[in-house]
C-alpha cells in the first residue's frame, strides 16, 4: 500500500479508543461536521427534488461505470487532441514515477488531491529531489505538522485556530501572528504566494474528467487550484480513473450535487474548467499539461459487490453524518480515507496490509451515509460484504462462537435451552469470565439481565388459560 | 359470502369485536429473553386494534447478529428456522407478520433476500421475499393496514417523550413518520426536542468490538437528553436494543434514565375497558 | 502528445473485469435507468427577476454587486471603488468592456498595465478588471473565459477582482452555461471559470474566511445592455 498511514502495528480498537479519549479532538470534529452537515441540508433544500437528482446521479454513475473503458478512451483521445499528455498509471508507483520524471528536481506546488495522498506522491517527489509545497491551507497545515488528512475535504479538521498557530510558529517561523482565522489566512497567503510565483510544476487532483471534450473540472474555494494550474509552466493533474463523466449535462448534475453535499455551497468559489494547455495569444496558463489516469486497485472493484464504490465523488458528506466518525475523527481509520467511504476503501485499496480489513468494523451500519450520499452508494451493504470477506480469516474462537450459536439457535429446543434465565446466568459466568470482549463490554454499561420468565413462557401460560 | 361468514365467525370468537387482521407475532429474541413485558404490550396493542394474534414458537432469531458480523452461513442457518416458522404461521391463516422491532423487520424485509442469495439458497430468496412482503414493524402496521383501528388513546398523566429513531426503522424501513403519527394521537403525550435521529452506538457487535466508541456515542445521546428543555419523562423507541444500550450506559455512568418501547407507550394509553 | 503507461493493458484489465456480470444489490437495488440528465430546479431563483436573484446570490457568496444606469460605469462608482481599496495600479483583461473600464481608470490617474498582462505584472497590481461571458442567478457566479480575457491571472492575483458585465448576460443556473457545451467541445476555451465570491477557506474551524490565495474582494458591476 502506498500513502503514509498508521495502520501497521496498530488495531482499529486502539486507534478509536485513543481518539475518543481526547475530548478536545472530539469537540473539534463534532463542531466541524455539524457545520458541514447543516450547510448541506440547507443547500440541498434550495433545489427542487434533491432526492430525485440523487437517484438520477446513482443511475447515471452506474451507466458510466458499466462503460468505463470506452469513456476513459474518449477522455484520453479528446484530451490528447487538445494537447494534453496522458499517462495510464496501473499503480501508485507508476503514477509517482511519471510525475517525478516530469517534475525532476524542480519546485512543485500542489493543490489538495486525495489521489496523490493515496499514492504517497509527496514522499516520492522529495525522494527524487523535488521541493513540494502543499498550498491548500489545510493541506499546508498538516504538511508542516507532518500529519495525514483527517477529513477528505477538510484535511486539518482536527486542528483549531490555536493549534494551527502553534504549527505556524514552530514549523513556518511565524512571528506575531494572532490566533484568529483572518490573521492565520494572511500569514499563509504571504508565505504561499512566493511559492506559487516561483514554482516550476503545479500538481492538482481532478474532480471530474469530461470525456466528450477531454476537459478537467477542478473545484476549490481558496483559488490555489487555479494558481497551481495557471502559474507554473507545467501542470500535472492526477485523476482516479473513476472520476470521469461523459457529457456536460452530467457535469452540471454532479457538480451541483458535489458542492452542495460537501460544504453546502451553491458552487465553490472557483470552478475551474481546463481544456488543454494555454493557447496562442494567452498571457498565462501552463505550456504543458499532463493527465495521469490512476487505477491503483480500482479495477479490482469492477463487477464485484464493491462496483458502485467507484461512483464516489469524494464530497465527504458520509463523514459528516457518520456517528462513528464524529467520535473518532479521521486518523483512527488509519489511512488517507476516513468515515464510511474510508471504511470501505481502506480494506479494498490496500491489499497486502493485513491491518486494513478490520476498518470495515468502524460502523454501526446505521445507514446515515447512504442517506447523505449524493450518488446513493449503499455503503452499509459494502461494509457488510467486507465483514463477510474477512470472517473467512477470523480467529478460531470467533468462528466457533458463531458456529455454536447457529447450531443452538437453528433449533427451537436449542434456542429455548440456551435462553432460560438460569442457563444464561451460568453461561455468562462461565464465558463472561473468560472472554475479555464481554468483560470490557460489561465494564462500560450495566448489563441486561434475562427475565425470569421469557415472553414465550408467558405466552404458553396465557394460551393454556 | 364466505368472507362474510368468516367475519361473523371471527366476530363471535372475539366477543363482539370484528377481527381486522390475523397477525403472527415475530417476538424477536431480545424481547423474548430480556423484555417480555414489551411483547405483552405489543399483543395488547394489536388486540386493541382488532387483531387476532398468534405467536409461532418455532421462531428463534432473524440472524442479524451473525449477518452484521459477517458470518452469513451462521446467520442463514438461524434465519431459515425463523423463516420456516413464519411461513407456517402464514400458511395457517395469519395475514401478516408483525414485530416490535425495526431492526429485525429490516433484517427480514431488506436483508433476508441478500442473505439467502449470499449463501446460494435461491429457494430461500423467494421464500424470504414472500414472507418479507407481509412483514411489518409495529408502528408501520398501526399506521398502515391497521390505520385508525386503535381506540382513542390517552395517558392519565401528561407525559413528555424523547423519541429515539432507531436507525433501521428510520432508514431501512423509512418508517420515520409513523411514530410521530402514533404519539400525536395520544392525548396527554408531548414530544420533546433532542438529538432524535443519531445512532445510539449499539450497532449489534459494534458495541463489543469498539466499546469505547459505542460508549462515547451513547454518552453524546445522553448529554442531549439531559439538555432537553423541557425535560423528557422517558426515551421511547421502536427498538428495545437501542433502549437497552442507552439505559445500560446511563446506569453505568450514574445518571439512570427511563425508557419505554413504543408498544408500552401505546398500551399504557389504551382505554382501560379495552384491555 | 505523448502517451505514457500501457493504455491497452490498462483498458484490457478493465474490460476483462467488466466481462463479468455486475452483481445486483438486493437490499438497495439500483433506481431505474434515466434516459437523460434531469433538469435541475432552483427554489432560490425568481424566474421573473434573474438579475435580482443574481444580486442576492452573489452577495450571499461574499461579492458586492452594483447596478448602473446605462451601458457605461459612472466615474463616481469607479472613484468610490478605487478609494475603498486604495487602487493605484490595475491590470485589465482583453474583453472590450474591461478595456473600456481600463480607459476610464487611466483617465482617473491609475496606472493601467498593457494587455495581456503577465502573471508577474498581475501579482503587483491592486485590481484586476475583467468582464464575463455569463452571470449565474442561482449561484451568484461570474463566468470567465480565457480566450476572451487572454489572461487568467488578472482575476486571480490582485487583491481586488472587478468584473463588469451587462445584465442581459444573467442566466438562470449553471445548466444554461454547461449544458450547451454537450456535443460542442469546440466551444471550450483553454480555461473556463465560475467565480463565486472571493477566495475563501473553511480550513480553520470550518468558518469561511475570505481571501486566502485569490482575491480578497469581488466587486461586480452590472450595466444595462447596449441598445443594438
Amino acid at each position: 500500500m502506498s500513502g503514509h498511514h498508521q495502520l501497521a502495528g496498530t488495531t482499529l480498537r486502539q486507534r478509536t479508543a485513543t481518539a475518543v479519549a481526547d475530548p478536545v479532538l472530539r469537540s473539534r470534529v463534532g463542531r466541524a461536521v455539524d457545520r458541514f452537515a447543516g450547510h448541506r441540508e440547507v443547500s440541498l433544500a434550495a433545489l427542487e427534488d434533491a432526492d430525485g437528482l440523487r437517484h438520477a446521479g446513482r443511475a447515471l454513475k452506474a451507466e458510466i461505470l458499466a462503460d468505463l473503458p470506452a469513456v476513459l478512451e474518449q477522455l484520453a483521445d479528446e484530451a490528447q487532441a487538445r494537447g494534453v499528455h496522458v499517462c495510464w498509471a496501473d499503480s501508485a508507483a507508476e503514477a509517482n514515477d511519471y510525475v517525478a520524471r516530469i517534475a525532476g528536481g524542480g519546485r512543485v506546488v500542489k493543490s489538495k488531491s486525495m489521489a496523490t495522498e493515496e499514492t504517497g506522491l509527496n514522499e516520492a517527489l522529495e525522494a527524487a529531489g523535488a521541493r513540494v509545497v502543499e498550498t491548500d491551507l489545510g493541506e499546508w497545515i498538516i504538511q508542516l505538522a507532518g500529519e495525514t488528512p483527517s477529513h477528505i475535504i477538510a484535511p486539518a479538521l482536527h486542528h483549531d485556530r490555536h493549534s494551527i498557530l502553534d504549527v505556524f510558529e514552530q514549523r513556518a517561523a511565524a512571528v506575531g501572528v494572532e490566533p484568529e482565522p483572518e490573521a492565520l489566512n494572511r500569514f499563509a497567503r504571504s508565505e504561499l504566494r512566493r511559492e506559487f510565483l516561483a514554482a516550476d510544476v503545479g500538481i492538482t487532483g481532478v474532480n471530474f474528467g469530461v470525456a466528450e471534450s477531454g476537459s478537467l473540472v477542478i473545484v476549490t474555494n481558496e483559488g490555489n487550484g487555479r494558481l497551481v494550474s495557471t502559474l507554473p509552466r507545467t501542470h500535472i493533474a492526477v485523476m482516479g480513473m473513476e472520476r470521469v463523466v461523459r457529457t456536460w449535462d452530467e457535469v452540471d448534475l454532479f457538480l451541483t450535487l458535489l458542492t452542495r453535499s460537501a460544504t453546502g455551497q451553491a458552487l465553490t468559489s472557483y470552478t475551474n474548467i481546463i481544456s488543454g494547455p494555454r493557447r496562442a495569444g494567452e498571457a498565462d496558463g501552463p505550456d504543458e499539461l499532463h493527465l495521469v489516469i490512476l487505477d491503483n486497485g480500482r479495477s479490482d472493484l469492477l463487477a464485484t459487490e464493491f462496483h458502485e464504490m467507484l461512483a464516489c465523488i469524494r464530497c465527504g458528506a458520509c463523514l459528516n453524518v457518520c456517528p462513528v466518525y464524529r467520535q473518532t475523527g479521521g486518523h483512527a481509520y488509519g489511512w488517507v480515507y476516513s468515515g464510511p467511504m474510508g471504511a470501505v476503501l481502506t480494506p479494498l485499496l490496500s491489499s497486502g496490509q493485513p491491518e486494513a480489513a478490520e476498518v470495515a468494523d468502524a460502523s454501526t451500519l446505521c445507514g446515515a451515509c447512504m442517506q447523505a450520499c449524493p450518488v446513493e452508494i449503499p455503503l452499509q451493504d459494502m461494509l457488510l460484504s467486507l465483514r463477510r470477506r474477512k470472517s473467512a480469516d477470523a480467529g478460531r474462537a470467533e468462528r466457533a462462537l458463531w458456529r455454536a450459536w447457529s447450531e443452538a439457535w437453528s433449533r427451537r429446543a436449542g434456542y429455548e435451552a440456551t435462553t432460560k434465565a438460569a442457563t444464561w446466568g451460568r453461561g455468562m459466568v462461565k464465558h463472561g469470565g473468560r472472554l475479555p470482549v464481554l468483560q470490557r463490554w460489561a465494564a462500560g454499561r450495566s448489563t441486561p439481565v434475562p427475565a425470569t420468565e421469557r415472553f414465550r413462557d408467558r405466552w404458553r401460560n396465557r394460551s393454556d388459560r | 359470502m364466505l368472507t362474510r361468514m368468516a367475519d361473523d365467525l371471527r366476530q363471535a370468537a372475539r366477543g363482539g369485536m370484528v377481527v381486522t387482521m390475523r397477525v403472527a407475532l415475530l417476538i424477536t429474541c431480545l424481547v423474548d429473553v430480556f423484555e417480555p413485558a414489551i411483547g405483552e404490550a405489543t399483543v395488547d396493542v394489536l388486540e386493541a386494534a382488532g387483531c387476532e394474534v398468534t405467536c409461532p414458537l418455532g421462531q428463534t432469531c432473524c440472524g442479524q447478529p451473525a449477518w452484521n458480523a459477517g458470518f452469513a452461513q451462521d446467520a442463514a442457518r438461524v434465519a431459515r428456522t425463523t423463516l420456516t416458522a413464519l411461513e407456517s404461521a402464514l400458511d395457517a391463516g395469519a395475514e401478516a407478520v408483525v414485530a416490535p422491532a425495526g431492526s429485525c423487520t429490516a433484517m427480514i424485509r431488506v436483508f433476508w433476500p441478500e442473505l439467502f442469495a449470499t449463501v446460494g439458497d435461491h429457494a430461500g430468496v423467494d421464500r424470504a421475499r414472500a414472507v418479507g412482503a407481509r412483514t411489518y414493524e409495529l408502528t408501520e402496521v398501526l399506521t398502515g393496514p391497521l390505520q385508525d383501528r386503535l381506540p382513542p388513546l390517552h395517558l392519565a398523566h401528561s407525559t413528555r417523550v424523547a423519541w429515539h429513531h432507531s436507525c433501521h426503522h428510520l432508514r431501512e424501513l423509512q418508517a420515520g413518520q409513523a411514530p410521530a403519527r402514533l404519539l400525536g394521537a395520544i392525548e396527554g403525550c408531548e414530544r420533546v426536542s433532542w438529538d432524535t435521529e443519531r445512532c445510539c452506538g449499539f450497532g449489534g457487535t459494534f458495541s463489543f468490538k469498539l466499546p469505547e466508541t459505542a460508549e462515547a456515542m451513547a454518552d453524546e445521546k445522553l448529554r442531549s437528553l439531559a439538555a432537553a428543555d423541557p425535560p423528557a419523562d422517558f426515551v421511547a423507541s421502536a427498538d428495545s436494543s437501542c433502549l437497552l444500550h442507552l439505559r445500560g450506559r446511563a446506569t453505568a455512568i450514574g445518571a439512570p434514565i427511563r425508557t419505554r418501547h413504543i408498544a408500552e407507550v401505546l398500551a399504557a394509553a389504551l382505554p382501560t375497558e379495552g384491555r | 502528445m505523448t502517451v505514457a503507461g500501457d493504455r491497452r493493458r490498462f483498458l484490457g484489465r478493465l474490460r476483462a473485469r467488466l466481462a463479468d456480470e455486475i452483481p445486483s444489490n438486493p437490499a438497495h437495488p439500483l433506481p431505474p435507468p434515466v434516459h437523460e440528465v434531469p433538469a435541475i430546479g432552483y427554489r432560490s431563483v425568481q424566474p421573473d427577476d434573474l438579475v435580482g436573484s443574481f444580486e442576492a446570490a452573489a452577495t450571499a457568496a461574499g461579492a458586492r454587486v452594483h447596478r448602473c444606469v446605462g451601458p457605461e460605469i459612472a466615474d463616481e462608482l469607479l472613484i468610490d471603488l478605487l478609494a475603498r481599496y486604495g487602487v493605484r495600479r490595475a491590470v485589465v483583461s482583453e474583453e472590450s468592456m474591461a478595456r473600456t473600464v481600463g480607459g476610464s481608470l487611466t483617465r482617473l490617474g491609475i496606472d493601467v498595465e498593457p494587455t495581456p498582462a503577465s502573471p508577474g505584472t498581475s501579482a503587483a497590481a491592486d485590481v484586476g478588471v475583467t468582464s464575463a461571458i455569463a452571470l449565474v442567478a442561482a449561484t451568484g457566479s461570474v463566468v470567465l473565459d480565457s480566450s476572451s480575457m487572454r489572461t487568467r491571472a488578472a482575476s486571480l492575483l490582485p487583491p481586488l477582482h472587478l468584473c463588469v458585465a451587462a445584465t442581459d448576460l444573467v442566466v438562470r443556473s449553471p445548466s444554461e452555461v454547461l449544458r450547451p457545451l454537450t456535443g460542442h467541445p469546440e466551444r471550450l476555451p483553454s480555461n473556463l471559470i465560475f467565480v463565486t465570491g472571493p477566495s475563501r477557506t473553511g480550513d480553520i474551524e470550518q468558518l469561511l474566511t475570505i481571501g486566502v490565495h485569490g482575491p480578497v474582494a469581488v466587486e461586480i458591476v452590472l450595466t444595462e445592455p447596449r441598445v443594438p
